[in-house]
């Protein structure tokens, strides 16, 4: 239930808050930690096992480093929401297969999601004369999939008519890529690590020079496995593009906010910070260049929790742009283990 | 006499010198850990019992008939090299010691997270006539040992580490082409508990917390027919007994108070004790200081001993009427689970009957 004081805050318009350019990202970002505290039972129960709210709020106010960090597992294990008791929009899980847990992120707001991917997308790319092509499912088949839904919101984006999903397990229509060629539009093509590599295996394609690969992640699967910078290597290689053309997106799930690699180091959008959490103490930043977990604010997630801690491994740089360095195993633990270094 | 018999005679003297109250190395030891923070004196202590009262002259026979070990069937003349972890006080003794009675000529890399109690084991075993300094050798230093090649090399490891290791022992040039590896890899046991009287609950606190949770042998898993919320009470007051004890000598991170929160948020049954955490559920294995708790019976155990495979060391048992279905592994009973056997098989491997070669 929420009080009188926190109903005002329901009411607010969160997109004109997230995405307002006369806001800095620190006001923001104490207005939806308020407002998550409030309405989030999941949240405020993790914030309250931690600390008191008064201590915890006041710690805010001065220090928005203060705010603690979901662990991004509760996706998994209970409902994430301001809005227990609504219907969601969207519902989006992440991928896996029948028998696994998986993460369930209930959208409340079909729309800020959209504006999300949009503004994101944009911040990084000009979308105007671009055709968007995707190397994954359709969306028909995906429902719950937030990648393919945020591929299908930019392939509408583009009125050309060639932007779309390509069929899967078929090589790259040569006659299509003139097309995009003839138009004068720049290429965008979308897709998972090795549903990139699959397509390359059928048949090799050159993309017009200008062309961008977006892959999406996806680098280690229950039977293979391949770094970033080979990843990057073999798509240059496979579709004749310059490596600079080959670019990352980081997203998931449990986030409406995407971050993107032009290089090697990822950047995120002006309303989502990540940084980089000592795993034995997530209270505590990083310094520059130390491995650690990657603890994202996404404020777009202002109706699940915008607050969280990854389970990816991770790495900062002084500008605060990131790298994704996999999954954080920890050390096995518990048993007699002989450490080269250690014993 | 036969050399077999020779060896028992020789270390059951050295064990006897070992552990004598006037031992003052074995003292100066304990001292020197406890003061440089290795270990608390009350685990040292427990651990020292612990194979106090697992060796006698008829625990070391009964595992040499297990074994095979004769004189026309031992490891004399092979060269074994043990890595000792430094988890628990001790906990390379039985590989020392099985290395020993096998004939075979000990190396040892002391752990330096228990630099000082082994050796003066060692030491004892050195001032008998039997061994010489060419047969028994350690350092704290695995590159003094460079270029010496072994024919056995045995270790505790974990996916992760193995491959480390492998490559310091290929660099050092310390085994040749057809080295035996023992490489162990359990991490945790389990618990089936079907009572929850006071020497049960005695016994599961014991083989929870003693040496911090650390060690293969101590239970991260709790199978019972009763919830966490049931045996709450009588599981804290066992372990405020047991901690005025033995103080907790090791402290969990601020993560463990993140799982706590963590718990709290998702609405998952727990029960939090500053230095340790048991849960309901949530066997996530990623964090030291935690123990599950997943209420179910036999076949909830079994189960999980099946999920768990290589990585879980023991089945307890709280009395030898609980039949755990279609159990491969052999169980154990939880009163013993902090005081093995001299004779008992980490990762279900004899490493008496390996070092000769029978297993």
């Amino acid at each position: 239930m929420c009080d009188s004081s926190s109903a005002n805050i329901v009411m607010k318009n969160w997109s004109d808050i997230i995405f307002s350019e006369g806001l800095s990202f620190r006001e923001k970002v104490k207005q939806v930690f308020e407002y998550q505290l409030q309405n989030n039972s999941v949240y405020d129960r993790f914030c309250v096992a931690l600390n008191t709210k008064s201590e915890i709020l006041k710690q805010v106010q001065d220090d928005i480093s203060a705010i603690p960090l979901l662990p991004i597992k509760a996706f998994k294990d209970a409902s994430v929401t301001t809005y227990p008791d609504a219907d969601a929009e969207l519902v989006f899980k992440s991928s896996g297969t029948s028998d696994m847990q998986r993460s369930i992120h209930r959208v409340y707001n079909a729309r800020l999601y959209e504006q999300s991917l949009l503004k994101g997308f944009r911040h990084f790319y000009n979308l105007d004369n671009v055709v968007i092509w995707g190397y994954t499912p359709g969306y028909s088949d995906n429902p719950h999939s937030s990648l393919i839904y945020m591929i299908q919101k930019l392939i509408d984006q583009d009125n050309s008519g060639l932007s779309r999903f390509l069929p899967l397990g078929e090589p790259v229509n040569p006659n299509a890529v003139k097309e995009v060629n003839r138009q004068g539009k720049q290429l965008i093509l979308f897709g998972a690590a090795f549903g990139l590599l699959d397509l390359l295996e059928i048949d090799d394609i050159s993309l017009p020079s200008n062309s961008i690969v977006i892959e999406t992640g996806g680098m280690k699967t229950h039977r293979r496995e391949v770094s970033r910078s080979e990843l990057h290597r073999k798509l240059s290689k496979g579709f004749g593009l310059d490596g600079s053309r080959i670019h990352s997106e980081y997203g998931m799930a449990e986030l409406l906010s995407q971050a993107y690699a032009t290089g090697k180091w990822f950047s995120t959008v002006p309303w989502m910070q990540v940084t980089i959490r000592d795993p034995e103490n997530p209270d505590e930043i990083l310094p520059p260049y130390k491995e650690g977990l990657i603890g994202v604010i996404d404020l777009a997630n202002v109706h699940s929790c915008s607050f969280l801690l990854t389970g990816d491994k991770g790495v900062m740089d002084k500008n605060g742009r990131f790298q994704v360095l996999g999954r954080w195993n920890p050390k096995d633990l518990r048993g007699c283990n002989f450490l080269i270094d250690e014993d | 006499m036969s050399d077999i018999q020779k060896r028992i005679d020789t270390l059951l003297q050295a064990i006897h010198n070992w552990l004598s109250d006037d031992n003052i190395y074995l003292q100066d030891a304990i001292d020197q850990t406890v003061r440089e923070g290795y270990f608390s004196f009350e685990d040292i202590n427990y651990a020292i019992e612990a194979i106090k009262e697992s060796i006698s002259r008829s625990a070391i026979e009964a595992w040499v008939d297990r074994a095979g070990l004769s004189n026309g069937s031992d490891a004399s003349g092979q060269n074994v090299l043990c890595l000792h972890a430094g988890n628990l006080p001790l906990v390379g003794f039985q590989d020392a010691f099985a290395t020993l009675l096998s004939g075979a000529r000990y190396t040892g890399k002391i752990s330096r997270k228990d630099p000082y109690l082994l050796p003066t084991f060692l030491n004892e075993v050195k001032k008998t006539d039997l061994w010489s300094d060419r047969d028994v050798q350690w350092t704290h230093r695995l590159d003094d040992f460079e270029g010496m090649q072994h024919d056995v090399v045995i270790f505790a490891g974990s996916e992760s580490s193995v491959p480390g290791v492998k490559e310091a022992i290929d660099k050092l040039n310390l085994a040749k082409p057809g080295t035996g590896f023992l490489i162990r890899t359990a991490h945790f046991s389990l618990a089936y508990l079907d009572r929850n009287d006071e020497q049960s609950m005695h016994d599961l606190t014991e083989a929870i917390f003693r040496y911090s949770g650390k060690g293969c042998r101590s239970v991260a898993i709790v199978v019972s027919p009763f919830s966490l919320d049931e045996v709450k009470q009588k599981l804290t007051d066992q372990l405020k007994s047991f901690w005025l004890e033995n103080p907790q000598h090791e402290y969990p991170s601020p993560k463990l108070k993140q799982q706590f929160a963590y718990n709290e948020a998702v609405q998952r049954p727990q029960v939090w004790l500053e230095y340790f955490l048991l849960q309901e559920g949530g066997l996530e294995f990623d964090q030291d200081f935690v123990c599950y708790w997943v209420q179910g019976d036999q076949s909830k155990a079994a189960e999980l001993a099946q999920d768990y495979g290589s990585q879980l060391q023991n089945i307890y048992v709280s009395n030898n009427e609980v039949d755990i279905p279609e159990l491969d592994q052999e169980t154990e009973l939880l009163s013993n689970a902090q005081q093995p056997p001299l004779l008992w098989k980490p990762d279900g491997v004899d490493t008496l009957k390996w070092l000769i070669g029978i297993e």
